[in-house]
C-alpha cells in the first residue's frame, strides 16, 4: 500500500491542510510520497519516501495530467477538499476514469480496507463506505483530520523536480484576482456579523465592522435597524433581505424574529449576544452570551487582533 | 447548436433525516431541482436568447421516475427537450463517474454543457469533468461570470477560487460550465409554460444502454451515522473579558475561522 | 312646462332637429360604449334577480352608502330625487314639444312638488359648489367636469323655473302656478314686462332648457357624470358572491390567465369604469393613498376607462395604464370596496392583473418569488420544515389525531401558529381557553399546509389549487364538525374558497366568534376586575370587510370585567388595514411611509393600555408599529395583545 499527498502551498511552506494528511499517514504507517504544488521547505522533513516538486505554474488540466501520470504507482492519492484541490481531482478522476471521494471527513483502515466518512445531505449524515477500487481517488475536508505529526528519523528521502509539459490549454487562464482587497459579499461572506435595533446609530456599526475586519467577514443588519435607519437596506438580513449561509454568524442585540431567521438559519455556526436572556435567538444559537455588545465585540476584536 | 444543462433532483433542504434499522429516509418525501442546476438552467436559457438564438436547449436527468417534475420545470422555464436516463431503483448512489459517462453517452452532439457546480445531496463535485472529458470539451466549475464570443467560438469565464480569488479564463467551444450561486436570476416558470411543459414528450433512455455494467458503479455506504443532535446553545459565562477570551478561543480553535 | 306658445314652424323644426340628432348621437355613443364593454371573459350577474333588485332599492333609491358622509350625502340625496322628479317635467316638456297634450304634467300638486324639488336641487347644487371651491375635502379631485355638470344642473333648474314664470304669466295663469314659479315671477317683476320681451324671455330658456337637456345627455356618456345612467346597472349587476372568494381559474384548459387586455377583463369589470363618479371615497380609504404610495383605487378604475374610450384593445394595459408599483403595493384590504357606493369592484380588477404578471410573465417582488417558493417547497411563507408543525406541539404535550379520526372541533393551528414564536402563544392561549371550558379538540400537526391565500392574492392561482387540494385532500381523513382558526385569512380562504375543491362542509369559526359563543354559553368563568383596564381593538380587514364580523370581538373583549373598550376614529368595517394583506406580509415597504406605523400611531392616540388583534399578521405589524412609534417619542411601546391572550389572562 502506497499514497501519494497531493499538497498544497502557502509561503515556500505547507499548509495545515497538507500536514493533515501526512499525519493520517505518519499514524496509520503507510509509505507516502509527496507532491507539492509550489515549493515547500519543509517537505522533506516529513517522512515522505518521494518528494515531488512542482515548481512552475501548472493549470489545473496540467497538473491533474501529471497526477494521472503518476497514479499507477499508488493505491490511494489524497488531497485538500479546497475549491482548488476538488478541482484538481475531479479532472484527474475523468482523465484517469477512477472513483473519487470528495470532502471526506474520516478516513480508517482495517487491513487492506480503506473506509472513508463523508457527510452527505447537508451534513444531516454520514456515509460510511468501503472503498475497493484502485487506486482510489480522495480529497478531505480541511481541519477534518487535525495535524498530528510524529518525529521523524531523518530518512532521506529523494527530491524530484518534476516537470510537467504544458498542453495547449483548453482553459487559458488570463488573470487572478485576488479576494482579500474588498470586503466579501454579504451572500458570500464566511462570516457575517449582524447588528440589530440595540446598535442604536449607524455609527456604533463600526464596532461591528473592526470585528468583521479583522475576521474576513462582512457586517449585515436586522430589518429593525434598517428600518431606524442604522443600516442600508444591502445589509439587511431576512425574509425580505438577503439570505446569507456563512460558516459562522454572529447575532449581535438581534432578538431573533421568525423573519430574520429565514434569512440566516442555515448558517453552520450561530453565535449570539443580547442583553436578553429569554430573546429566542438563543434557541437556535450554538454559542450564547449574555452580555452587552457594546462592550464585549470591543472586547472581542482585541483579544483577536 | 445544441446548448443541454444537466439537473437533478434532491431532497428538500428542510426535511429531516431518519435512520430506521439502518436505513436512510426523509420526514418530508419531496424532493427539489438541486438548487444550483436553476442557475444553470436559467444560464443556458441566457446563453441561447443572448449569444445562440438558433440553439436547442435540452434538459437531462439521471434519476428515477420522480426526476421527471425536474425535468418539467425546466421544459416550463423555456428548455426545448428534455432526456430523462432511468435505471432500475438500487440502494445507495451511482458513482459520478458512472453518471457523467452516461450523460456524455446520451448528449451525442453537444456545443455547451451547463450543471450545477455540485449536488446537495453528495456533493460530488465530479460529473462535469467527466461529461467534458467524453466529448473533448473544455471544463470550468464555480463560474460566476460568462461573456460569449459567438463567432469566435469562444468564452470568458470567470470562476471562483479558495479565498474569494477570482480566475480568468478564455475557454474555447465546446465546453462545459458548472454554474455556481450568484450568476444569475433564474426565471419564474409561466403558468402556460408549466402547462405546455406538462404535454410535452421526454425522451427516455436507460442506463444500462448508455454504460456497460462494468462501468456501472454504485456507491453503497456500509453505514450512516446521524450528527450528533443539535445541542442546546453553550452560554459563555463569566465577566466581560472572560468571555471575549472564550470567544476569541472558540473561533479560533473550534470553528477555524482566524 | 308650459305648452309651447308659438306655433310657429320653425321652432318646431329646429326642436325636432335638435331632439332627433341629440337622441341619435346620445344613442349612438352608449351602442359604441356597449360594444366597447362586451368583449371578454363570461360572467354571469344575472342570477338571484330578487337580491338584484333589493340592491337597487338600498343603494340607488335609499343611498345608503351615501349617507356615510351625512351632508354630501343629504345634497346628493335631494340631486338625485329632485333630478328624478324633474325628469318627469322633462318629460312632459319633450312630449308637449311634440304636440302631445301631458294632462298630469299640469295638475297643481305634481307642479307643486316639481317645484319643491328644483329649490331643493337649487340648494343641493350650491352646496355642492361651495363644497368644491371653499371646503375643498381631500379625497375630493379639482374637476372641470364635476363644475361643467354641476352648472348644467344648475341652469336647468333655473331656467325651468323661468319657463314657468315667463309663460304662466303670460298665460295670465300665474296663480295657478307652483309657489317656486311663483315667486321667482313676482321677485323677477313678470307681471310688470311688456308681453313680447316675456315672449322673448321665454322663448330664449325654453331654447336654453332644450339645449341644456340635450347637451346633458350627450355629454354624459364622456363625463365622469355618466354614472346617472351606468350606475343603477352597475349597482343590478354587482357581485353577490363574497369579496373573500376570489374567481377560480380554469388552468387546464386557457391560453390566457389573468389580465392584460381589455378584452380580458369581463363585460361588468369594463362597466364598473364607466360607473365611476370619481368621488375620491375610496381613494379617501385606501391604505396605500393614505401613506402616499402611488397606488390609488380610483386612479386604477379612472385610467381603466381611460384606456377603454382612447386606446386600442389590443394595447396592453400594464406600464402604460396600470403600473406594476400600483399592483403590487395593494393590500387587499377592501376599503375602497366598501367605500364606493356604486358597488365598484377593484380588487378583482387588481388581483386580475397580478395574475397576468405573475402566471403569464413571471414578474413580481423578489421577496414576494421566495415566499412563493417557500410555499412550493416547504408548504409555508418562511420556508421552515414541515416537521415543526409537530415538534412544538410535542413540547406542549399536544399530539396530532390521527387519520379517521373523529372530533367535534379541529383547531387548525395555521403557518403563523406554527412557526412565529409570537403567534405560537396566541394558540396556547386559545388552548387554555378550551381548556378551561372543556371543549375537546383536535390538531392534525403536519397534514396542515399553508391554505394558500397568500399565494392566491400575489396571483399564483396554480400554487394557490395545488396548495388547496394538498389541504383538502388532508382534512377530509379527519371527521369533524367545527373548524378554529386564530387567523382571519386561513378562516377566509376556508370558508370561502375551499367548498368549490371539495372540502366537506363544516362550520368554520375565527377564534374571536367562538370565544364569544362560548361566553354565551356560559362555559368562560372569569375574574373579577381588579381595575378599570383600557383596550382599544384593531379590527381585521378579513375579519369585518370580508366577513361582518364586528361585534363579536367587541362583545367577547367587553364582557370581561374591567375592560372599557376605546374605539379608534376607523374601526369596524371603516378599520384602517395594518398592511399585511395581499401577500405584502412578505414584501418589503418604503420605509418613509409605513401603513402600520400610522395605524399604530392611531391606536397610541386612543390613550390605550393594551392595543388588541385578531390575526396573527396583524399581530407582527402592530408589534413592529408600536415599536417604531415608541423608538420616536422614548417611550416603552404600547402593549399589543391577541384577543385569545386577553380572555385567557382573565380566566377564572
Amino acid at each position: 500500500m502506497k499514497i501519494l499527498v497531493i499538497a498544497e502551498t502557502k509561503e515556500s511552506k505547507l499548509k495545515s491542510t497538507a500536514l493533515e494528511m501526512i499525519s493520517f499517514c505518519q499514524q496509520a504507517k503507510i509509505p507516502f510520497d509527496l507532491l507539492t504544488l509550489g515549493p515547500a521547505e519543509d517537505a522533506h522533513t516529513l517522512g515522505a519516501e518521494t518528494c515531488i516538486g512542482v515548481h512552475q505554474i501548472l493549470s489545473a488540466r496540467d497538473s491533474a495530467s501529471l497526477v494521472a501520470q503518476h497514479l499507477p504507482a499508488y493505491t490511494l492519492i489524497l488531497g485538500t477538499a479546497s475549491l482548488a484541490g476538488k478541482d484538481l481531482f475531479a479532472r484527474v478522476s475523468a482523465q484517469s476514469m477512477r472513483h473519487l471521494y470528495q470532502d471526506v471527513t474520516q478516513l480508517a483502515l482495517q487491513g487492506e480496507t480503506l473506509t472513508i466518512t463523508k457527510p452527505i445531505y447537508a451534513g444531516k449524515a454520514f456515509a460510511k463506505i468501503e472503498v475497493n477500487t484502485v487506486p482510489a481517488l480522495v480529497t478531505v475536508r480541511p481541519n477534518a483530520l487535525g495535524v498530528h505529526l510524529t518525529e521523524q528519523e531523518n530518512t532521506s528521502t529523494q527530491t524530484n523536480k518534476s516537470e510537467a509539459t504544458t498542453t495547449t490549454d483548453r482553459e487559458v487562464l488570463t488573470k487572478v484576482e485576488q479576494g482579500q482587497s474588498e470586503r466579501p459579499d454579504l451572500t458570500e461572506s464566511r462570516v457575517v456579523i449582524s447588528g440589530g435595533r440595540s446598535l442604536k446609530n449607524s455609527e456604533n456599526f463600526n464596532i461591528l465592522w473592526q470585528l468583521a475586519d479583522c475576521l474576513g467577514g462582512t457586517v449585515g443588519a436586522s430589518r429593525a435597524a434598517v428600518d431606524a435607519g442604522y443600516a442600508t437596506h444591502a445589509m439587511q438580513v431576512g425574509q425580505t433581505g438577503k439570505t446569507v449561509s456563512p460558516k459562522v454568524y454572529v447575532a449581535c442585540g438581534i432578538s431573533g424574529a421568525i423573519q430574520h431567521l429565514a434569512g440566516m438559519k442555515t448558517s453552520k455556526h450561530i453565535i449570539a449576544i443580547n442583553t436578553d436572556p429569554d430573546a429566542p435567538i438563543f434557541k437556535i444559537a450554538d454559542y450564547g452570551i449574555v452580555s452587552d455588545l457594546f462592550e464585549l465585540v470591543p472586547k472581542l476584536t482585541e483579544k483577536l487582533s | 447548436m445544441n446548448i443541454a444543462v444537466c439537473i437533478k433532483q434532491v431532497p428538500n433542504t428542510e426535511a429531516q433525516v431518519i435512520l430506521n434499522d439502518g436505513i436512510l429516509a426523509f420526514s418530508d418525501p419531496k424532493k427539489i431541482i438541486n438548487p444550483y442546476d436553476e442557475f444553470a438552467i436559467e444560464a443556458a436559457l441566457r446563453a441561447k436568447e443572448q449569444a445562440f438564438p438558433d440553439a436547442s436547449v435540452t434538459a437531462i436527468t439521471l434519476g428515477p421516475e420522480s426526476a421527471t417534475e425536474a425535468l418539467r420545470t425546466a421544459l416550463a422555464m423555456g428548455c426545448d427537450q428534455a432526456i430523462h436516463i432511468t435505471h432500475e431503483p438500487h440502494p445507495g448512489w451511482l458513482a459520478p463517474l458512472t453518471v457523467g459517462q452516461a450523460i456524455g453517452a446520451a448528449l451525442r452532439q453537444v456545443d455547451l454543457v451547463f450543471c450545477g457546480r455540485q449536488g446537495i445531496d453528495h456533493d460530488d463535485f465530479t460529473v462535469p469533468y467527466v461529461i467534458a472529458n467524453a466529448h473533448q470539451m473544455s471544463c470550468i466549475n464555480v463560474v460566476k461570470e460568462i461573456t460569449y464570443k459567438p463567432e469566435e467560438k469562444k468564452l470568458w469565464v470567470v470562476r471562483e477560487s479558495d479565498g474569494g480569488q477570482k480566475e480568468y479564463f478564455e475557454c474555447p467551444m465546446p465546453a462545459v460550465l458548472g454554474i455556481s450561486i450568484g450568476l444569475n436570476k433564474p426565471r419564474y416558470p409561466s403558468l402556460p409554460g408549466i402547462m405546455k411543459a406538462k404535454k410535452k414528450a421526454i425522451e427516455s433512455l436507460n442506463l444500462t444502454d448508455l454504460v456497460s455494467d462494468s462501468n456501472c458503479t454504485w456507491i453503497q455506504p456500509s453505514t450512516y451515522e446521524l450528527p450528533k443532535a443539535k445541542e442546546a446553545c453553550k452560554m459563555i459565562k463569566g465577566d466581560i473579558a472572560e468571555q471575549a477570551s472564550e470567544l476569541a478561543r472558540i473561533l479560533k480553535e473550534d470553528l477555524h475561522i482566524v | 312646462m308650459a305648452h309651447l306658445l308659438t306655433e310657429s314652424w320653425i321652432n318646431e323644426f329646429f326642436f325636432i332637429a335638435v331632439v332627433l340628432s341629440a337622441s341619435s348621437f346620445f344613442g349612438f355613443t352608449i351602442a359604441s360604449r356597449i360594444k366597447s364593454i362586451l368583449p371578454g371573459p363570461q360572467d354571469n350577474r344575472f342570477d338571484q334577480p330578487f337580491k338584484r333588485i333589493k340592491n337597487i332599492f338600498k343603494h340607488v333609491f335609499a343611498q345608503s352608502k351615501m349617507w356615510r358622509r351625512p351632508s354630501i350625502g343629504l345634497a346628493h340625496f335631494l340631486i338625485f330625487w329632485g333630478f328624478c322628479m324633474v325628469s318627469l317635467g322633462t318629460i312632459a316638456f319633450l312630449l308637449e314639444g311634440l304636440r302631445f297634450h301631458v294632462g298630469w304634467a299640469q295638475n297643481f300638486i305634481f307642479l307643486g312638488i316639481q317645484d319643491f324639488f328644483t329649490v331643493l336641487v337649487i340648494a343641493a347644487v350650491l352646496f355642492a359648489f361651495f363644497r368644491r371651491l371653499v371646503l375643498k375635502p381631500n379625497h375630493v379631485r379639482l374637476s372641470g367636469d364635476a363644475l361643467f355638470i354641476l352648472g348644467m344642473i344648475l341652469c336647468l333648474m333655473v331656467t325651468d323655473l323661468c319657463i314657468d314664470g315667463a309663460s304662466a304669466t303670460l298665460k295670465g295663469e300665474l296663480k295657478s302656478q307652483a309657489w317656486a314659479s311663483f315667486s321667482l315671477a313676482h321677485f323677477l317683476g313678470f307681471p310688470n314686462w311688456s308681453p313680447s320681451v316675456l315672449a322673448g324671455f321665454h322663448l330664449v330658456n325654453w331654447w336654453i332648457h332644450l339645449i341644456t337637456v340635450f347637451l346633458f345627455l350627450c355629454y354624459l356618456p364622456f363625463s365622469k357624470h355618466f354614472h346617472v345612467i351606468t350606475a343603477a346597472p352597475n349597482i343590478f349587476f354587482g357581485t353577490l358572491i363574497p369579496w373573500g372568494r376570489m374567481k377560480t381559474l380554469d388552468l387546464e384548459n386557457s391560453e390566457h390567465f389573468g389580465v392584460d387586455r381589455l378584452d380580458q377583463l369581463s363585460w361588468k369589470q369594463k362597466l364598473d369604469t364607466l360607473a365611476c363618479t370619481e368621488c375620491g371615497r375610496c381613494s379617501d380609504a385606501c391604505p396605500a393613498t393614505t401613506m402616499g404610495k402611488k397606488l390609488d383605487p380610483a386612479n386604477i378604475i379612472i385610467n381603466l376607462r381611460h384606456h377603454l374610450e382612447h386606446k386600442d384593445v389590443n394595447t396592453s394595459l400594464h406600464g402604460q395604464t396600470i403600473s406594476e408599483e400600483e399592483l403590487w403595493a395593494c393590500t387587499t384590504c377592501a376599503a375602497c370596496m366598501h367605500a364606493c357606493p356604486l358597488t365598484i369592484e377593484h380588487i378583482p380588477a387588481i388581483t386580475d392583473m397580478r395574475r397576468h404578471l405573475v402566471l403569464m410573465e413571471g414578474k413580481m417582488p423578489e421577496e414576494a418569488m421566495l415566499a412563493l417558493r417557500n410555499l412550493e417547497q416547504k408548504g409555508n411563507p418562511w420556508g421552515i420544515s414541515e416537521q415543526e408543525r409537530e415538534s412544538w406541539l410535542d413540547t406542549q404535550g399536544i399530539t396530532p389525531l390521527n387519520e379517521g379520526d373523529s372530533v367535534d372541533l379541529l383547531f387548525w393551528i395555521g403557518c403563523a401558529g406554527s412557526f412565529d414564536d409570537r403567534s405560537k402563544k396566541i394558540v396556547l392561549a386559545m388552548i387554555k381557553i378550551l381548556n378551561h371550558a372543556k371543549i375537546s379538540f383536535g390538531v392534525i400537526g403536519k397534514h396542515e399546509s399553508c391554505t394558500g391565500d397568500p399565494a392566491r392574492r400575489i396571483g399564483n392561482e396554480y400554487l394557490f389549487q395545488m396548495l388547496v387540494q394538498g389541504n383538502v385532500e388532508a382534512l377530509n381523513k379527519f371527521n369533524y364538525k367545527k373548524l378554529l382558526t386564530i387567523c382571519p385569512h386561513c378562516m377566509n380562504s376556508l370558508k370561502h374558497e375551499y367548498q368549490e375543491f371539495g372540502l366537506y362542509n363544516s362550520k368554520i369559526l375565527h377564534h374571536s366568534v367562538f370565544i364569544k359563543e362560548l361566553m354565551d354559553k356560559g362555559l368562560i368563568r372569569l375574574k373579577e376586575a381588579q381595575a378599570s383596564q383600557t383596550v382599544t381593538l384593531h379590527d381585521s380587514c378579513y375579519l369585518t370587510r370580508y366577513n361582518d364580523i364586528v361585534d363579536a370581538p367587541r362583545e367577547a373583549l367587553k364582557s370581561v370585567p374591567g375592560t372599557q373598550l376605546i374605539e379608534m376614529k376607523r374601526h369596524g368595517k371603516s378599520n384602517f388595514c395594518c398592511g399585511a394583506g395581499g401577500g405584502r406580509m412578505w414584501m418589503e415597504e418604503d420605509k418613509s411611509a409605513r401603513v402600520n406605523v400610522q395605524r399604530a400611531e392611531e391606536a397610541v392616540q386612543t390613550g390605550a393600555q393594551t392595543l388588541i388583534t385578531e390575526c396573527p399578521f396583524c399581530m407582527t405589524m402592530m408589534r413592529d408599529g408600536t415599536r417604531a412609534m415608541s423608538e420616536k417619542e422614548r417611550a416603552d411601546p404600547m402593549v399589543v395583545k391577541d384577543i385569545a391572550e386577553w380572555v385567557s389572562e382573565h380566566l377564572a
